[in-house]
Formats: C-alpha cells, structure tokens, sequence
C-alpha cells in the first residue's frame, strides 16, 4: 500500500497561524491607530477625520501608512515593533507557501 | 445508553477537535491509516456478509437494527459478548473483535440463526489472504461471454431466485414484465439480470426484505434495465467483486442505498436512477484504486446524491444530475471503513443543483450536510472540474475536514473551471481549520468562502497558506452536534416520492448482452467524449435569467436554527474577538503603564504579537494595571463561554453516541 505523504505538523501550525496573522494585524493595529489619533492635539479636525476614514476604510494599509508616515505618538521602536515583523512574517509565510505547494 | 465514565472520557478526549489535529495529525493520511471493518447489524442480517480484513485487524460490530443482535463465532473462539461484555448488543451499541490469525470465521447472531451458522442471520470474516470455504461461495470460473442461453423468469422458473441458482456463469436471465417479491442472492459470477421492461419489471422489498439483488464476491454480474423499491436496505449491491455493471435500473425509496458497490472494483454504473434512500442513492465505497465510472444518472431526493467512503484511484463521476438531496456529491474519509483516506475521485461536467432538501430521508449523520452542492469531506487528491453547481443555502463546492475517530483533512484537491452560483455562504469554499495543497482556479462564482480563495489558493504561483477559515468547519459541527441532539425530526424513506418513467432500454443495447468483464477499461470512452447533461444549459439559463444569482457572507449557515447561529459567534467570531480585546488592551497598558521598564515593554509586545491568547491572556492578569473586574471578565468570562460550547458540542456527541450509519 501506498505511503501518503504529509507535510507534517509544523506546516499545520504554521499554515493556521498565517491564516489568522493578517486578522491579528488588522484587529491590533486598526484600534491602536485610532486610539493614538483621538489622543492627538496637533492635528487639524478634518486631517483627524480624513486619517480616521481612511484607517477604517482601508485595513491594513490604512493604519500602516498611518504608523510609518502618519506621525503617530507611539515612539518609533515601537511603531516599527507593531508594523516591521508582523508584515515580515505575511511574506515570509507567502513565499514558504508558495515553495512548498504540491 | 450505557454511561460508563471511562468511554465519556474516551470519547471526551478522541473528539477533541484540536488536539486530534495537532497531536492525532490524522487528517491527512499520514503513515498508517488503516481504519478498520465496519459491520452492521440490520434485522436480521450481516452487512457486509462476507468481509475480508488483514489478519489483527479490528471489526466493529454495530447494531443499527431496531431487534437486539450479537456475533459469536461458530467454533465459539469469540463472540461480542465477551468483548462488550453483555450477550445482547443494543440499538446503537457496537462491540469491537479482533483477529491475530489467519482464517475464514464464519458467525451466526444467537437470536436469529442456528448455532451451525448455516441458516439465518450469519456472517464470514475473512482474515488474511483467505477465501471462502462455503460451497456456495465457491467461486465459479468468469467468463466474458454471453453463453447464449437465457432463462426466463416467470415462464421457465418460477422466481428470479430460482433461474439464478440453476444458471451457469455467461447466461441471461430474463425477466418478464411483473412485481417480484424477492431478494436476490448471487453467488455465480458472469450473469446478467435483465428486465424485459425498466418500468413494468419490478422488484418489491414490500418494506420486509433487505436487498434487490446481492451480488456477493461474484464477480462481472451485470444487472440491467429493472427496478428495485421498497427494500430494508438496498436496492442493487454488489461486494466484494471484481466487475459490476448496473444499466437502466431504477432505484427508489430503499432503506440504505439505490446502487451499493462495496469493496468492488472495476464497475460501471449508467443510464440509471436513484431516488428516496436515507443514505446515498448511489454509493462505491472502499475500494483503491476502484476502476469505475459513474455516467449518466440521476440522482434525487436521497440523504446524498453519491457516497463514496473510502474509495477512489480511476473514479469518475461524469455527466449526471444530483438534485434535491441533503447532498450533491460527497466522496468521504471515514475510519469506520478500510483503505481511508477517500481520494483521486474525478467529478467532471456533472449538474449539480438545489440539494437543500429537508424532506429527504436520512439515518443521522447525513444530516449536517443539507444545503451543499459537491463537497469533498476529508477526501485528498480529487478533481472537480467542469461541473454546474446551483442554488445550494450553504456552500457550492467545498473542500472540509470530516470527524468520525479522527479528523480527517481534504488536502490537495483541485477545484477547477466549474460555474458555481446560488450558493448561500459561498460558492467555492475552504474549511479549516488546516490543510494543505487545495487549489481552486478559473471558476465562474460571485463569492468564495474565505474571500480571495482563488486569488490566495491558484493552482499555480502565489499562494499563501490560506487555509485555516472555521466558519463552514463550525457550522458543520453545529449541525452535528444539533442531530446528536435529536433537534431535527428525521423523514421515512417509505414515504419518499415516487419517480416519474425512466427511459427504457434502447433497442441497440437490448442487443448487446455482456457479462461485466472489465468494464472499466471498455467505458475509458466515457471519461474522453464527457459532456454537460441535456438539462443543463436550459438549467442554467433558467437560473442566471432569475434574479438569484448573488450569495453572501452575511448569512447563517442553513438551517439557521438559534443554535446554529450561537455556534458561528460563539465558535467562530468569538475567539477572534477575545483574540483582539486581550492584545489590544494589552499593548496599550504597555504603551501607557509607566511601571514597565522599557526593555520588558518591548519584550511583552513581542510575546503579545506571536503567541496568540497565552501571550496577552497572561499579560492582563498579571501585569495590566486595568481594574481587575474588567480584566477578570474579559479573561476568564471569554474562555468561559468559548468552553461552554466545547463542552456542549462534545456532550452533545457523547450523548447522541457516534451515529451508527
């Protein structure tokens, strides 16, 4: 009889781990966004809501471009802890998944 | 129901949902998946009869007949009472047996048989590489010719039985126009059943008998152009055979299966039609590879359209109808089955419509399935290309793990160029909560369940490992846990619509009288020249023409019971929601709790990032400096609810018992 291969337990924590890594980020990083923006006395009403809009209306992106060119609060550690390793690891797993596909 | 605290915990622990798929790792087929001899106990027979498993393999034995049963061997070396531990096995009990020898075992239930084993409700285990002993059994020489003598049935023998047991392997039995009310055993292999009418010739189970025909271990036996109501069981079976052909039969309000191939291999099944069976109306199980096709029938009113545990390796499915059902097309990895897991199925230009059917039949386990159009559960390797799937209340094509003793995944099937609308929460769809290898490309569909599938899942290039999403996963478990419960009310087979007339055999195949010798090789045609069923394209166009052509994510999986729904929140949103109220408020303590040193912020950010739950869980209640009531709450009240429904579903299985079908 035939041997089925499997790609073995590791591949099924990490593929379910991805999966759930872009809701991870989008569910961090959307409130945290608007939480720093609502603490914010140097912006203009209509740039609050115009970032507020846009952080809602684009996930992902939207609070992204907000914690790298947004002039966020937070200090640049840990903008760049919030952003960097969590966008690193999307690609990572795209390239790991995109190897190993049958 | 025997409540015995080991077996809740076995089956506490045997059903936990993760724990199967991280540690068991079972799903997919790794190593030694052997599953084991599913043998039931109906009133009063063995199915199957004869059933052959590798010497120390299991056999369950599971009484699904309304009688008490048993199985005790006729020299006495083993019975279910010694291994259940009480002579008679209840409704919906099983007992297990193994056997570490080589043998034929011939058994006998004490309630319904002599002791001999020879008259009754009796059975064979084959251990081994063994064959039967039995005379009639005995295996008579295949020919692949008709002999040129046919043997009519009622003129010159009384009973379709009779011309039976008289004929030699290549003969034709015909059989005139009537009801005849039998069930049919054959042993000699190379005949052919024939009706002179597919309509007039009738045989009638009356609700009291198990089988049609059974064809049992002989081989190349073709049934043809008859029709076969009102049976326990099924209407044609074959098992354990190499060569079967079944041609115009009509199948309808049968109390397992229309059209039975089990533990056969080299088949074909055509022109015909199976309605009202609380199981499949057409089902080939167990086999690897399985050298058949499927082409060119209609399959209606039935639990699922087609059936197929275990089986595959040249399976096709071409160019039929599946309508009305709980189920389209389902091929299945069960354990309860030898050679798992299900897999290299072909479904190729099928039409596959409104399978949301809740007046269709059905034993118990069929149920959760209601409102899909071809799924694949926890089968691997499958095709499915070119089919038409419309107006399902849950999902169009799909590919999910299926639990029976342990979780089983659907890896690497390929879900290519099908039209697929109408599908209540997807029309192509992806369960969790893994698997590898699936890919879905160049479907004509509005929605994808999780969205982007073909984009994340192509077949070639880019993908990422998209593969985790529980929504469908969830709503089958609800749907399960729910008939474990008995909240839905099951429908008769008896009471099943009867089928309009079927198309009779054409002259130019009244012609050709064949035994089934490889039947397999000789329809390779089919496979080349399949096409789209005539009903199709007005089906089709009837449908794109109606203003039903969306789906949507936004509805509740079918039946939306008030269950059903807590299941998809509690189940499926709330963990996400706990996931992002636990680390949100986490990394904001951080951020604003000047009590952290710098370096330790930093740490616990990370910790919170890539361990999801423990990372944040242990942060709010160890060093948030929130209200311990908020904190409290949102920790233990959300694990709470989220192992209130873990406890619910397990019991709700525990309780019910596995299904026994």
């Amino acid at each position: 009889m035939e041997t089925i291969k499997s790609p073995g337990i590791l591949f099924y924590v990490l593929s379910f781990y991805s999966y759930y890594l872009p809701i991870i980020l989008y569910i961090l990083w959307t409130p945290l966004s608007i939480y720093d923006l609502g603490k914010r006395e140097d912006l203009s009403k209509v740039n609050g809501a115009v970032w507020t809009f846009f952080i809602i209306l684009v996930p992902w992106l939207g609070s992204l471009l907000y914690f790298l060119v947004g002039k966020s609060k937070f200090s640049t550690y840990s903008r760049m802890l919030l952003t960097i390793p969590g966008m690193i690891l999307v690609i990572l797993f795209a390239v790991y998944s995109t190897l190993t596909s049958t | 129901m025997k409540w015995d605290i080991t077996s809740i915990f076995k089956k506490f622990f045997t059903h936990f949902f993760f724990i199967l798929v991280l540690i068991g790792c079972g799903g997919d087929g790794t190593g030694s998946e052997e599953g084991f001899l599913h043998v039931k106990m109906f009133d009063n027979v063995f199915i199957p009869p004869i059933a052959s498993t590798p010497v120390g393999g299991k056999v369950r034995f599971v009484n699904i007949g309304g009688n008490p049963h048993n199985a005790i061997s006729v020299d006495k070396s083993w019975s279910t009472e010694k291994s259940y531990g009480n002579i008679v096995v209840p409704h919906g009990a099983h007992a297990d047996v193994t056997y570490p020898e080589e043998g034929d075992f011939p058994y006998y239930c004490s309630f319904h048989a002599s002791s001999d084993g020879k008259v009754g409700m009796v059975g064979h285990i084959l251990s081994g590489n063994v064959i039967l002993t039995e005379s009639q059994a005995v295996k008579k020489d295949v020919v692949s010719q008709w002999t040129g003598k046919t043997r009519k049935v009622p003129s010159e023998y009384p009973t379709i039985q009779n011309a039976v047991d008289s004929a030699f392997p290549g003969d034709l039995i015909l059989v005139s126009e009537g009801i005849f009310k039998e069930d049919v055993t054959v042993t000699t292999p190379s005949l052919i059943l024939r009706g002179v009418d597919r309509n007039k010739t009738i045989l009638d189970g009356e609700f009291i008998r198990a089988n049609g025909i059974m064809v049992l271990g002989a081989d190349a036996v073709s049934v043809e152009n008859m029709t076969f109501r009102n049976y326990t069981l099924n209407g044609v079976y074959w098992t354990g055979v190499k060569g079967y052909h079944g041609n115009y039969i009509t199948a309808h309000n049968n109390g397992d299966y229309g059209m039975y191939a089990f533990d056969s291999v080299d088949g074909l099944i055509e022109n015909s039609y199976a309605s009202g069976s609380p199981d499949s109306g057409i089902y080939i199980g167990q086999c690897y590879p399985c050298d058949a096709i499927i082409y060119n029938v209609i399959s209606e009113n039935n639990a699922l359209g087609y059936s197929g545990t275990n089986s595959g390796g040249n399976l096709f499915i071409l160019s039929s109808i599946w309508r009305n059902n709980f189920l389209g097309i389902g091929p299945n990895s069960l354990d309860r089955e030898l050679l798992p897991p299900e897999r290299e199925t072909t479904i190729l230009y099928n039409l596959v419509y409104n399978n949301n059917n809740m007046n269709a039949p059905s034993h118990k386990l069929e149920f959760p399935s209601i409102g899909n159009g071809i799924a694949i559960l926890g089968g691997i390797r499958n095709r499915i290309e070119k089919n038409i799937v419309l107006n399902h209340k849950n999902y169009g094509i799909s590919v999910v793990p299926n639990l029976d003793e342990r979780l089983w995944l659907g890896n690497n099937n390929i879900v290519k160029n099908n039209i697929v609308f109408g599908s209540g929460r997807g029309d192509i769809a992806l369960g969790g909560p893994v698997s590898y290898g699936n890919c879905f490309e160049e479907n004509i569909y509005n929605y994808s369940s999780p969205v982007l599938l073909e984009e994340l899942q192509g077949c070639d290039g880019f993908r990422f490992p998209y593969t985790a999403d529980l929504s469908s996963t969830i709503g089958l478990l609800s749907l399960f846990v729910q008939v474990n419960m008995g909240d839905f009310e099951k429908v008769s087979y008896k009471n099943q619509p009867k089928p309009s007339e079927q198309n009779t055999m054409p002259l130019e195949i009244l012609k050709r009288i064949e035994p089934a010798v490889g039947m397999f090789e000789k329809s390779r045609k089919y496979i080349d020249e399949a096409d789209y069923p005539l009903d199709a394209k007005p089906i089709l166009d009837t449908y794109l023409a109606s203003s039903k052509t969306y789906s949507s994510p936004l509805r509740p999986q079918y039946p939306a019971t008030i269950k059903t729904i807590l299941f998809h929140i509690l189940g499926y949103l709330l963990p996400i929601g706990l996931y992002a109220a636990w680390a949100g408020t986490s990394i904001l303590d951080i951020f604003f709790n000047k009590s952290i040193s710098k370096t330790s912020n930093k740490i616990w950010i990370f910790v919170i990032l890539l361990i999801p739950y423990l990372g944040s869980a242990y942060y709010n209640l160890k060093y948030s400096s929130l209200s311990k009531n908020v904190r409290y709450t949102q920790i233990y009240g959300g694990i709470l609810l989220f192992l209130g429904l873990l406890i619910y579903s397990i019991l709700g299985i525990v309780i019910g018992g596995l299904p026994a079908q």
